[in-house]
C-alpha cells in the first residue's frame, strides 16, 4: 500500500509529533504572557498612581520659575518610564529647563541607561536613545553619538547625527558623514538638514555650495526654504533651471517659502515646465498660497495638454475666487 | 466497479490522499515562514512614536491628505463616523464623503449635521465615474465636502473621490469604520520618510464590536460578546499582525484594506483609479499599483504600518458574515485572474512569485484541498486503507497547526504591540484561537469554495449589505 510506504510512515510520524510539541510550546508561551499580564495588572494601580505623582511633581517645579534649581526625589518607578518622562517634558521646555531635566536624568541613571540602549540589538532602540541623548550634554554623549554615526542602521546615524547639532561645538565627523553618507541624502533626512541651517547656518550654506547628488540637493533645498536662509535664495533661483525635475520644484517651493521677490517668476516659469507633475505642482501651489499675480496663468493650464494639470488649474482658480472661468462639463460634473 | 479497476481506484484515493497532505504541510510552512518574518521584522523596526512626538515630528512634513468615504446607506453610522474623521490630528487635511446614490436618508443627515452648502465644482476629472449630481461644503467646517452623486459601486464612488481629491495623498476609508486620532499620522510617516517612491501604505484593522464609542471614538478596548466577532477579532489579529507585515517585508503586499489604506493619488491616477469591474477593488488596485510599477522598471514601496488602527464592524449574524466572505473571496479570484499574467513571472519580482503564489496556494488551491481532505481521510481510514500516523498527521497539519498559528500571531501581538489592555482577554482569545479550528475553519473554507462557485458562475455586485450602530459609551 502507497500509504504505508516506510518514507511516508516516517514523515507523517514527524509531522504529528512535531506538531504536538509545537502546540504545547505555543500553549506555553502564552501561559507565561498571560501569567506576565496578570501580575502587571495587580502592581497597576499602585504603578499608575506614582507616575501621576511624578509627572505632576516635575510639571510644577519647571512651571515655577522661582523653584530651586535640581528637583525633588520622585517616587520609585520603572526606568523605561522615567527616560519617556523626561524625554516628553523635555519636548516641552528649551534653556534652563532642559538643562535641569538633563540633570536630573543623570542623577537617576537614565544617562547611563540611554547609552546603553545606544549599543543594543534592535535599530528601533538605538533610534530611539539616539533621539533622547539630544537633551545630555558632555563628552561621553558626544563620543556615545559619535560612534553612532558609524551604525549600520541609517535611521540611527540620522537620529545621531540630529542629536550631535544640540551638543556644544560641530564634530568634524558630522560633516564628513553628512557629505558621503547616503542615510543623509534620504527623504527622511530633511529633519536632520533643517535642524542643521537651524542651529549651524554657516555649516549648511558650506555644504549647500559644494556640489552634490540629486537625492541630498532636494532635502537641503527644502529646509533651507523652511528654515528662512535667504542667503540661499540666489543659489536657488539658479537650482529653478536645474536640469533635474524634482531639484526645480523644491528650488521653487523653497523660494516661495522665503517669500522672496523672485519666487513669483519661479513658479510662472515652472507653470509652464515640459513636465506635466511639475506644471501640476504649480498649478496647486498657486491655489493654495492664493497667488492671485498668476491667476491668469493658471487660467491658461486650463487647456493643458495634461488632464492632471487642467483639473488641478479648475481647482485653483475656484480657490482663488474665480469660479466663474470653469464651467463644469461632462461624466463627474455636477 | 470491476476487479481490475478497483486497485487503480485505491492507488488513486492514495495519491490524492498524499497530495493533501503535502500540500497541508507546504501551507503550514508558509505560515510558520511568515509568522517568523513578522516576528523579525516587529524585533528590529524603529520603535511606535508617541503621538505627541509624532505631531511634533510632522507637523512641518506632512504632505496635504484626503479622506474619502464612500458612504452607500450610512445613515446610521456616517455622523459618528464624520466627525470622527474631521477631528483627527493631521495638520493639513480634507473629508470627502462620497455618498454613491443611498437610498436611506444618508445625504439629509449630512446636509442637517454638517449645515452643507452646495458649491461650484471644477468638473470633470482625470477618473471616469457615474455622474455627479451635486458637490456640497461644510459651512461649519469647511474642510469637509460631501459628493453627491448615482450610484456606481464603492470603487466607482472612490474614483469620483480622488477626482476631487486636493491632497497629494488620499486615504479611503469605510463609512462604517473609525479612525485612530493619530492614524493618519503613523501611516504618513513611511511617505514622509520613503519619499515618492511610498506610493501606497496599510494600516490595522481591528474588530470595533463590543467597544464603547464616544464622538466617533473607540474609549475603551473591549472584546466582542458575540461568539461570531470574537472569531473574527482572532482572524483579524493573524491577517494583520502576521501575513500583510511579513509580506510588506519582502516588498510582496498585495492586499491593503478597503476599510483603511493611503495612496499617493499621482500614483493612482496613473494607473487608472479604482476598478469598478470587481468587489475585490482594493486588492486590484494594488495588485495593479505592482504590476505598473514592475512593468517600467520603477522603484516603489507599498508598505503597512501596524501602528494606525482602523476599528471596524463585524458581522454578528452568520448569513451576513457568510456573504462577506464569499464576497472577498470572489474578489481575490477576480483579481488574480485579472493579473494572473503576474504569477510566478521573474519581471514582477516578489509580488507574482512570493505574493501571488502564496494567494494561489492559500486561497485557490487550498479550499478545494482541504474539503478533499474532509471527505476522503475518514473514509479511508475506515476502510483500513490508511494508516493511523498517516491520519494522525492529517489531523496535526488540518486541525493542530491552525492552533500554533493562531497562538503564535497572538503572541507577537501581546510582545510587540500590547493592544489588548487585560490579561482576561489574552486568554479568552487564546481559547477562541483554538477553538476556532473546529467548525470555524471549516465554515470559512466552505464559504471559500461558495466563493469559487460564486466567481466560475460570474455572479457580479456586492449584493445586500447589514448596516449596525457602533455601542455608545
Amino acid at each position: 500500500m502507497l500509504l504505508s510506504a516506510p518514507l511516508v510512515d516516517a514523515l507523517s510520524r514527524l509531522i504529528w509529533q512535531l506538531t504536538l510539541v509545537l502546540v504545547l510550546a505555543a500553549l506555553l508561551v502564552l501561559l507565561v504572557l498571560v501569567l506576565r499580564r496578570l501580575l502587571e495588572e495587580l502592581r497597576r494601580e499602585t504603578l499608575a498612581r506614582r507616575q501621576a505623582h511624578a509627572r505632576r511633581l516635575l510639571l510644577e517645579r519647571l512651571r515655577d520659575p522661582a523653584a530651586a534649581p535640581g528637583f525633588p526625589d520622585l517616587p520609585e518607578l520603572p526606568a523605561d518610564y522615567l527616560i519617556e518622562l523626561v524625554d516628553e517634558l523635555a519636548q516641552m521646555v528649551r534653556g534652563e529647563g532642559r538643562e535641569r531635566l538633563a540633570a536630573l536624568g543623570e542623577r537617576l541613571g537614565l544617562l547611563d541607561r540611554l547609552l546603553r540602549s545606544l549599543r543594543a540589538w534592535r535599530p528601533g532602540l538605538r533610534v530611539e536613545a539616539a533621539r533622547r541623548l539630544a537633551i545630555y550634554r558632555g563628552e561621553r554623549v558626544v563620543r556615545a553619538l559619535c560612534r553612532a554615526l558609524f551604525d549600520r542602521a541609517p535611521q540611527v546615524r540620522l537620529a545621531a547625527a540630529t542629536a550631535l547639532l544640540d551638543q556644544d561645538g560641530l564634530p568634524v565627523d558630522l560633516l564628513h558623514h553628512a557629505r558621503h553618507d547616503p542615510a543623509f541624502s534620504r527623504p527622511g533626512a530633511i529633519g536632520f538638514w533643517q535642524r542643521l541651517a537651524e542651529t549651524r547656518p554657516d555649516a549648511f550654506l558650506r555644504l549647500f555650495e559644494e556640489p552634490c547628488p540629486v537625492e541630498r540637493r532636494v532635502p537641503m533645498l527644502r529646509a533651507a526654504g523652511v528654515a528662512g536662509l535667504t542667503r540661499l535664495a540666489e543659489r536657488m533661483i539658479a537650482d529653478t533651471a536645474a536640469p533635474e525635475p524634482a531639484v526645480r520644484r523644491a528650488a521653487v517651493m523653497a523660494l516661495l517659502d522665503l517669500k522672496h521677490p523672485l519666487a513669483l517668476d519661479a513658479l510662472a516659469r515652472l507653470l509652464a515646465d515640459p513636465d506635466p507633475r511639475l506644471r501640476a505642482d504649480a498649478v496647486v501651489a498657486v491655489g493654495r498660497r492664493r497667488l492671485l499675480a498668476l491667476l491668469g496663468m493658471v487660467r491658461d493650464r486650463l487647456d493643458d495638454p495634461d488632464p492632471a494639470v487642467r483639473f488641478r488649474a479648475g481647482e485653483a482658480v475656484l480657490r482663488l475666487g474665480q469660479g466663474g472661468g470653469v464651467r463644469a462639463g461632462g461624466r463627474g460634473g455636477p | 466497479m470491476t476487479a481490475p479497476l478497483w486497485p487503480a481506484f485505491l492507488l488513486l484515493a492514495q495519491l490524492v490522499a498524499l497530495l493533501v497532505l503535502l500540500v497541508g504541510v507546504a501551507q503550514n510552512l508558509l505560515y510558520v515562514a511568515l509568522m517568523v518574518t513578522a516576528l523579525w521584522v516587529m524585533a528590529t523596526r524603529p520603535p511606535a512614536r508617541r503621538s505627541r512626538a509624532l505631531w511634533a515630528g510632522m507637523v512641518d512634513v506632512a504632505p496635504p491628505l484626503s479622506v474619502i468615504v464612500p458612504a452607500y446607506d450610512e445613515e446610521l453610522t456616517i455622523e459618528d463616523s464624520v466627525r470622527a474623521l474631521l477631528s483627527l490630528q493631521y495638520p493639513d487635511f480634507e473629508v470627502i464623503v462620497v455618498n454613491d446614490g443611498s437610498t436611506d436618508g444618508t445625504l439629509d443627515r449630512l446636509v442637517e449635521r454638517f449645515a452643507l452648502e452646495p458649491e461650484e465644482s471644477a468638473g470633470a476629472g482625470p477618473l471616469p465615474h457615474a455622474p455627479v449630481r451635486r458637490v456640497y461644503r461644510s459651512a461649519t467646517n469647511p474642510a469637509l465636502r460631501v459628493v453627491d452623486k448615482e450610484n456606481g459601486g464603492k470603487a466607482d464612488a472612490l474614483n469620483a473621490g480622488i477626482n476631487l481629491a486636493e491632497g497629494e495623498l488620499f486615504c479611503a476609508a469605510d463609512a462604517d469604520s473609525l479612525l485612530e486620532a493619530d492614524s493618519l499620522l503613523r501611516a504618513v510617516q513611511p511617505f514622509v520618510e520613503g519619499g515618492e517612491e511610498t506610493i501606497a501604505v496599510g494600516g490595522t484593522v481591528r474588530v470595533a464590536n463590543g467597544c464603547p464609542v464616544r464622538g466617533g471614538r473607540v474609549v475603551e478596548v473591549r472584546l466582542p460578546r458575540h461568539p461570531l466577532a470574537l472569531l473574527q477579532t482572532v482572524e483579524y489579529m493573524r491577517a494583520f499582525t502576521m501575513a500583510r507585515l511579513a509580506f510588506e517585508r519582502f516588498g510582496a503586499l498585495f492586499i491593503i484594506s478597503g476599510a483603511f489604506g493611503i495612496f499617493r493619488r499621482e500614483a493612482v491616477l496613473e494607473v487608472g483609479g479604482y476598478s469598478t469591474a470587481t468587489v475585490g477593488e482594493d486588492m486590484e488596485l494594488v495588485l495593479r499599483l505592482h504590476r505598473f510599477m514592475r512593468e517600467r522598471g520603477r522603484r516603489y514601496e507599498i508598505r503597512f504600518v501596524p501602528e494606525p488602527v482602523c476599528w471596524t464592524q463585524v458581522p454578528e449574524r452568520l448569513r451576513a458574515l457568510a456573504r462577506q466572505r464569499i464576497r472577498w473571496h470572489r474578489g481575490a479570484l477576480e483579481s488574480l485572474a485579472a493579473h494572473r499574467r503576474m504569477l510566478a513571472r521573474r519581471r514582477y519580482g516578489t509580488p507574482g512569485s512570493l505574493g501571488l503564489v502564496t494567494l494561489f496556494l492559500l486561497d485557490v488551491l487550498g479550499p478545494a484541498v482541504e474539503a478533499v481532505g474532509y471527505l476522503l481521510m475518514p473514509f479511508l481510514w475506515a476502510a483500513g486503507m490508511l494508516d493511523t500516523g498517516f491520519l494522525l498527521a492529517w489531523l496535526a497539519m488540518t486541525f493542530a497547526f491552525g492552533v500554533v498559528v493562531s497562538i503564535g500571531a497572538l503572541v507577537l501581538e501581546e510582545m510587540e504591540l500590547r493592544r489588548f489592555p487585560r490579561a482576561s482577554h489574552l486568554a479568552l482569545l487564546a481559547v477562541t484561537a483554538i477553538l476556532e479550528n473546529f467548525g470555524y475553519r471549516q465554515l470559512n473554507n466552505l464559504w471559500r469554495i461558495a466563493g469559487h462557485l460564486a466567481y466560475l458562475r460570474g455572479v457580479r455586485g456586492w449584493g445586500r449589505q447589514t448596516r449596525r450602530a457602533f455601542v455608545r459609551a
